[in-house]
């Protein structure tokens, strides 16, 4: 980087100036002395000559002075600017803030962003143009090089030699904070040496929310621009899975596509499972589509795949990245169900028999009941109900502190838990569940026991309302509010309305919703005449908990219960289905990329492999190739964001500080799949490459401080803005010259 | 003949050669001091009759003619022309326009001469020429006045007097013909042939015709020799010229181009005035190029007006 000061700098300067005087001295024309008798005869032509030699001089000069002033001009400016703030100094404490985040590697003709940016940054740190620097690499967490300002500038060009975009999007405001940091303790007098240079594409979903409070306001912030142009880009902003993964059953993969460019065709293919489909889309500019492709005949285990976007040779992608989604399904062999109930299992007509019998009528799924009691959630819960895919209360009587606490622990590490309320004391158990997991478990309404109850007592005093005749439970109630836009009424549709006109429940408990659960009302998806909630489905924890507040069975008096009616089995289903297909998180976790991982797995069971002394877990991906094995490194030589399997006591565990390249990964133990989950890359905030403007960032972002923008460019050998200084007066002043040549061809001189 | 020729700087040997057999006459008649071979403008007693007029008192009995008083009863006396000596007076111009000329110019013997070079050779052969043909020759130098007058003479020594003069001219003052021509008036009392050689490049050539006119009045017979250059009939070749006046120091700096077509029409208006001029004040006008060798110009000047006799 030159710097105004520069030998070069001042040479050519006075080249330019000097420049204009040289054409005006060798071009002079130098007239020959010679007597001329007939003198008087020149001075009537010589008049004419005279004012058009006039008006050539007047019109050189003129050019001449215009040039000269220009080059002066565009010199003194960019002198000024070294001046301003936001300018150059002579050596000044500079922070570097290179983004690395994803949307710099986009790029146009081969060169990405991030190679323009790099070139800038070198720039930046150039040794001479600054006494100090500071290099923070910037993604969803910001690196500081030093933590503080370092005069060894050459190990900070290294770095940025070695720097790589990263699958992240960039933490604006962490970088800003990184930043501040650099300036602590720092003087108000030091201060004004310092800067701070953005080296980014001002991704508009990046910077729109920055936070510059951190920086002091004496420090001046300059953004290099390295995105000169719109780029279109298209990319999948998300996939997954849709409906329930299980072996035999057909379920959906969907990716959503979002085209950030000029209306395009393009095509969708999916390699799932060794197979693969393929879907033309044609999307207009800034529109997005939802492809579903329906997956049928997986078998169970975990499976892995990707949504590829491919597009014809005119669309000009920007982004290559954002073209790939990675998915990672485990398939259900056989759904598990843990019943905890007090019932008998000689015991029928009660709510545990039906229940029972309405989980394994699935048509398409294979499902296993297993009865507990509920004395078995005391404690650390069985092996055989921790890997239960849902656990079912009904009917378990008072549940102590310890059970309700161990079942809150099953919802806070992602259980599903269908519970059906069937007596008065089943309010005191939601109540010591509420307890126990506290805020994870915040229900919009807090149940109460009916009068008349025939359900076991409860220390709860019945409310009597302006609808006793309901309240008492006496009377029966209907459903009368039904949500059936959503699962597990969405699949009844407009027949919801007669059908609930149809059923008519004794019993059950009353509600009443609560004040602070304002805005929760969602979770309530039913509700009974009397206004009582009839069916809860909210999350709990990692998991996911559904209440139902109706009787199942029909003994006790209490007239028929819900198993009698014909919704009872598909309402049932559907609640499974939505409690296991929700989470699929928990079906196969998703982490963003840079974000930390800890990911349970379950206990290897079965025999050891022959020769091994003990079970082995390794970390594979997609492509099989292993990442980390438990043996391969220990905690002291493994790289401190790197994956580590953990193999202890208390059981074993994926840890992963910074999850790395976005991908499907499975974790297998013995050579099989016994966990994965996918990293993926935040293409939702980072495939809109639009560029924040620079009034935005002058108006709205700056408020009271300095934030200059620049288009940077690193072949250049000034910044881009000291360049379009450059360019228009020089660019100006070379016009001018050539209206002196101008000039003087047309005077013939 | 050689002897004063080579004593002389502007006399020939071989231009006085060439000017041999050549012989400078006076068209009118003239008004001489001795008996010669031009006409004289008195009536005398001379052997040629010129005609009869009446009788006056006081006029010679002798030129009565008695036979035509006899035949008319009236008296009328017999005139006869006088042939006299022609009386010339060469008036030289060295103002300071004409001390131009280059040397680079060359082929022609006297293209490499300034104009008052030539103009030196020129009336140096005609005052030769004169006083070899028995005729008086005088020599005026003017410049903005007259600073050297020989009066006519016919002697050796008054060529030799005249080739001196010629010699110590000198150009270096501006141009005022009218004043030097004024100050001869009073010097020329007889009558005879006056030949002007310049450059007429003067600021007041109305002053000058205005004079001439008077000469012309006293009936003088007047050859204006209007002498150029040619390297002043048209402009240098070149891009850029810093011009000077040499006579009133003003210098220019231009481009020939630009002033090119304006200049000869300049020079060319300048010299048909001079010419219409000279005729119209009853001048025999004479142009001569520099590059024409003085004695070829003298040639054909004096044949010239030798077939108009």
């Amino acid at each position: 980087m030159m710097t105004p000061l520069h030998t070069w700098a001042i040479a050519g300067a006075i080249g330019g100036a000097v420049l204009p005087l040289a054409i005006h001295l060798l071009t002079r024309p130098r007239g020959e002395r010679r007597a001329l008798p007939t003198f008087r005869f020149l001075t009537d032509g010589a008049n004419l000559s005279l004012r058009r030699n006039k008006l050539r001089a007047l019109l050189v000069l003129l050019a001449r002075t215009a040039a000269i002033v220009l080059f002066a001009l565009g010199f003194a400016r960019f002198v000024e600017r070294s001046g301003q703030p936001g300018g150059r100094t002579a050596a000044p404490r500079r922070v570097v803030i290179l983004d690395c985040s994803l949307s710099m590697n986009a790029g146009r003709g081969g060169v990405s962003l991030f190679e323009r940016a790099r070139g800038v940054a070198q720039q930046k740190l150039q040794p001479g143009e600054i006494s100090e620097g500071e290099l923070i690499l910037a993604a969803k967490k910001a690196r500081p090089i030093f933590g503080k300002t370092s005069a060894n500038l050459t190990a900070l060009r290294d770095e940025v030699s070695k720097a790589r975009v990263l699958p992240q999007q960039l933490d604006a405001s962490a970088a800003l904070e990184a930043a501040a940091r650099t300036f602590a303790g720092f003087s108000e007098e030091d201060l004004k040496d310092c800067e701070v240079c953005i080296i980014t594409d001002l991704q508009r979903s990046n910077w729109s929310k920055a936070n510059f409070t951190p920086v002091p306001k004496s420090v001046p912030v300059r953004f290099l621009n390295v995105q000169d142009g719109e780029l279109a880009n298209a990319a999948i902003l998300d996939a997954g899975i849709q409906g329930l993964p299980e072996a035999g059953a057909p379920f959906e993969a969907f990716a959503d596509v979002a085209n950030f460019g000029p209306a395009a065709e393009m095509e969708l293919s999916l390699n799932f499972d060794g197979r693969s489909w393929v879907r033309k889309l044609k999307l207009d500019a800034q529109g997005s589509q939802r492809v579903t492709i329906e997956l049928t005949g997986v078998s169970a285990g975990w499976r892995t795949g990707a949504f590829q976007l491919s597009f014809s040779s005119a669309y000009a992608d920007a982004l290559a990245e954002d073209n790939t989604f990675p998915i990672c399904v485990h398939v259900r062999d056989v759904r598990r169900i843990a019943l905890f109930t007090r019932e008998r299992l000689t015991q029928k007509g009660g709510p545990a028999y039906y229940l029972e019998r309405g989980l394994t009528a699935s048509p398409e799924a294979t499902v296993k009941v297993s009865r507990f009691a509920p004395s078995q959630l005391e404690g650390e819960l069985d092996e055989s109900v921790s890997s239960s895919d849902i656990l079912v209360l009904a009917n378990t009587g008072r549940l102590t502190d310890s059970e309700a606490a161990s079942l809150g622990r099953a919802l806070s590490s992602g259980q599903r838990v269908l519970w059906a309320l069937q007596e008065n004391l089943d309010a005191d158990n939601i109540k010591a569940l509420e307890a126990a997991l506290g805020s994870a478990l915040r229900l919009p309404v807090e149940f109460i026991p009916l009068k008349n109850n025939a359900g076991g007592g409860s220390v709860l005093t019945p409310i009597v309302s302006a609808r006793g005749s309901e309240r008492d439970g006496g009377g029966g109630r209907f459903l009368v509010s039904v949500n059936t836009d959503r699962k597990p009424f969405q699949v009844f549709g407009d027949s919801m309305a007669r059908l609930s006109q149809t059923l008519k429940l004794t019993g059950g408990l009353g509600s009443t919703p609560r004040s602070e659960a304002a805005g929760r009302d969602d979770a309530v998806l039913a509700k009974f005449s009397d206004g009582s909630a009839a069916l809860i489905v909210c999350n709990a924890g990692a998991g996911r908990l559904a209440i139902v507040n109706m009787p199942i069975g029909a003994s006790g008096g209490n007239g028929p219960g819900l198993a009698l009616h014909p919704i009872f089995v598909p309402l049932l289903q559907e609640i499974c289905v939505d409690l296991l297909s929700a989470d699929s998180a928990q079906n196969a976790p998703r982490v963003e990329c840079g974000a930390p991982l800890n990911l349970p797995i379950p206990k290897p069971h079965g025999p050891l492999p022959p020769g091994k002394k003990e079970h082995t877990l390794q970390l594979v991906d997609a492509g099989g190739k292993v990442v980390s094995t438990d043996a391969s490194k220990t905690e002291a030589d493994a790289d401190a964001d790197g994956p580590r399997l953990k193999s202890d006591a208390a059981g074993n565990a994926l840890l992963w500080p910074a999850a790395g390249n976005p991908g499907a990964y499975l974790v297998e133990c013995d050579g099989a799949p016994v966990a994965g989950f996918t990293v993926i890359a935040p293409f939702k905030e980072e495939s809109d490459l639009a560029a924040l403007s620079a009034d935005v960032i002058a108006t709205r972002l700056a408020q009271d401080r300095t934030l200059s923008v620049v288009t940077a460019n690193p072949g250049a050998e000034f910044d881009a803005g000291d360049k379009e200084n450059f360019d228009i007066y020089f660019g100006l002043a070379l016009g001018f010259l050539m209206l002196e040549l101008l000039v003087l061809k047309v005077f013939k001189s | 003949m050689a002897d004063i020729a080579r004593r002389f700087a502007f006399l020939e040997p071989a231009a006085l050669q060439e000017l041999q057999n050549l012989r400078f006459a006076a068209k009118r008649i003239v008004e001489g001091s001795f008996a010669g071979r031009h006409r004289s403008k008195l009536r005398g007693s001379s052997v040629e009759f010129a005609d009869y007029r009446e009788y006056t008192p006081g006029d010679d009995l002798r030129r009565l003619d008695w036979k035509v008083l006899m035949r008319t009863r009236r008296p009328y006396i017999r005139t006869y022309d006088e042939e006299t000596n022609m009386s010339c007076v060469l008036i030289l111009d060295t103002s300071a326009s004409m001390n131009f000329g280059g040397l680079e110019m060359s082929g022609a013997r006297g293209a490499g001469l300034t104009k008052l070079d030539y103009s030196r050779f020129l009336a140096a052969g005609l005052s030769y020429l004169i006083v070899e043909n028995r005729d008086q020759a005088g020599l005026a130098l003017i410049d903005n006045g007259l600073y050297d007058w020989h009066p006519p003479g016919s002697t050796r020594l008054q060529l030799d007097g005249l080739l001196n003069s010629l010699e110590r001219a000198r150009a270096d003052k501006d141009t005022k013909l009218g004043h030097g021509m004024e100050a001869l008036f009073t010097l020329c009392r007889r009558r005879g042939l006056l030949v002007v050689i310049s450059d007429f490049l003067d600021s007041n050539l109305d002053d000058f015709f205005r004079v001439v006119r008077l000469y012309r009045h006293r009936r003088f017979e007047i050859i204006l020799f209007h002498v150029v250059h040619p390297e002043e009939l048209a402009l240098p070749m070149g891009r850029a010229y810093r011009f000077f006046d040499p006579e009133t120091k003003q210098e220019i700096e231009i481009d020939p181009q630009d002033v090119e077509s304006s200049y000869t029409a300049g020079v060319a208006a300048h010299r048909q005035l001079v010419r219409n001029l000279a005729l119209g004040s009853g001048c025999e006008y004479e142009l001569i190029d520099t590059r024409t060798p003085y004695p070829n110009a003298i040639r054909a000047f004096l044949r010239a007006r030798q077939a108009a006799q």
